[in-house]
């Protein structure tokens, strides 16, 4: 499930300590991309392959929906550029991300096209690493040395189609895994003091905000100009980095850094007052989508 | 260096390829619902009908989205780039994955009006693309 998949066993542990199938259950994720030369330039397609039309990569699929958006909505480069900007401010103050040198608007306005409209800086990154977390009762986890952190609701949507959907471009079944994480955990969006949202490509940030109920759908790009993404904005986003800075773990970081913010870990990334966090995750061929509210135990 | 894929001619794709190497669109459409479909599948995506026939198409559509590769991500494009690739919306409903030409990418803008063009890749192999179209 690609980008959704770390958040999918998440759902899947919780339900099995839920239902005594299971005390404690391990959740454990390594990719080598980086060393193994991965580009993430495979086609797509059903039956033919988009290759044929020379339709390849990730970044093409993130790169239709930035365009779309773009006519829709009156959505600009700059404001994709502002996801990056926030992604590597947040990433400067966390040790232990991969790419930790500051970036300005002007630098991602610089930086090389890739698919266009996505230029590099667009792009996440291709990494090496691992991560894990464990799963369990919370009266377990409130009996253990650290910090117990909540898994309030948990939810994942899934479209079998691509272009034989109308709405393929704009990942609709994300706004249904959304939906459903807030429905289990009895909170809104208002709710949330700081969100680890999915960036493969700056665009799906700010769809995600949409889809996620920060704002209407087409206001996005909007949302995140003047530092509301950014530590000390309204709504702190990806504050470890995100993919697109810390590390491109597929998401699974994102898990480990909502854990780390409502544990109040976090040092001088730290969000103050920090309770509930939305993590949110997207994969294959912008098929997968899942998303959790975690909570201070 | 790596030739640029092609289709596999299939029992199920062939009406489609056959089609377009004599200048012709043809799509699948559900005998149940009336529904145009692509990409080409065995049932009906809306009613799940088995029962679908092949008919022509106008060729006829809007540029819905489209990008400009810049990124070599496959060998037998790299002296194609920059080159677009575009998600068009036919004017019977489905999308499908193109390219227009006889344009400069910069002209490209979405819901531009295009019409379909046929271009001869191999004996067997006639790829539809688009080419902007006045007038609409």
């Amino acid at each position: 499930m690609g980008g959704a998949t770390g958040l999918v066993l998440l759902q899947l542990a919780s339900f099995a300590v839920a239902s005594g199938a299971a005390n404690a259950v391990a959740c454990v994720f390594g990719d080598a991309a980086r060393t193994g030369g991965s580009r993430f330039s495979a086609a797509a397609g059903w039956g033919d392959s988009w290759g044929i039309w020379g339709m390849f990569s990730a970044a093409a699929n993130s790169a239709l929906t930035a365009r779309r958006h773009m006519h829709e909505f009156g959505t600009t480069s700059l404001q994709l550029a502002e996801v990056a900007v926030a992604c590597r401010r947040h990433a400067s103050l966390n040790e232990a991300a991969s790419m930790r040198e500051p970036i300005t608007v002007e630098d991602h306005q610089a930086s090389r096209m890739v698919v266009d409209p996505l230029r590099l800086l667009d792009c996440c990154l291709i990494s090496d690493g691992g991560v894990a977390f464990i799963v369990t009762s919370l009266e377990r986890a409130r009996a253990l040395r650290r910090r117990p952190v909540a898994v309030l609701g948990v939810g994942q949507a899934n479209s079998p189609e691509t272009i034989g959907n109308p709405a393929w471009w704009y990942v609709p079944h994300q706004e249904t895994a959304a939906q459903a994480a807030y429905r289990m955990a009895g909170v809104a969006p208002r709710d949330i003091h700081v969100a680890q949202l999915y960036d493969n490509f700056t665009i799906s940030v700010i769809v995600w905000l949409e889809h996620a109920g920060f704002c209407k759908r087409g206001e996005g790009g909007a949302f995140v100009e003047g530092g509301r993404i950014r530590l000390g904005g309204a709504l702190p986003v990806n504050t470890a980095g995100g993919n697109l800075s810390e590390s491109y773990m597929q998401g699974w970081l994102h898990i480990v850094e909502g854990v780390r913010q409502l544990r109040g870990d976090c040092g001088a990334r730290q969000v103050p007052g920090a309770e509930l966090c939305l993590v949110t995750g997207r994969g294959m061929t912008l098929n997968c989508a899942a998303a959790a509210v975690l909570a201070r135990g | 260096m790596a030739d640029k894929p092609l289709p596999t001619i299939t029992d199920e794709n062939r009406p489609f390829w056959e089609a377009t190497r004599h200048g012709e669109l043809r799509l699948q459409r559900c005998r149940q619902c009336d529904r145009y479909r692509y990409p080409i599948a065995a049932s009906c995506p809306r009613c799940l009908s088995l029962d679908a026939e092949w008919a022509a198409v106008s060729g006829r559509g809007r540029v819905f989205s489209y990008v400009v590769f810049h990124q070599v991500y496959h060998q037998a494009f790299k002296d194609d780039v920059p080159y677009n690739v575009v998600l068009v919306r036919l004017d019977e409903g489905p999308f499908m994955f193109s390219n227009v030409v006889g344009v400069g990418n910069e002209q490209l803008r979405c819901d531009m009006p295009v019409t379909v063009v046929f271009e001869r890749v191999t004996d067997e192999v006639t790829l539809p693309r688009f080419r902007p179209e006045d007038n609409r």
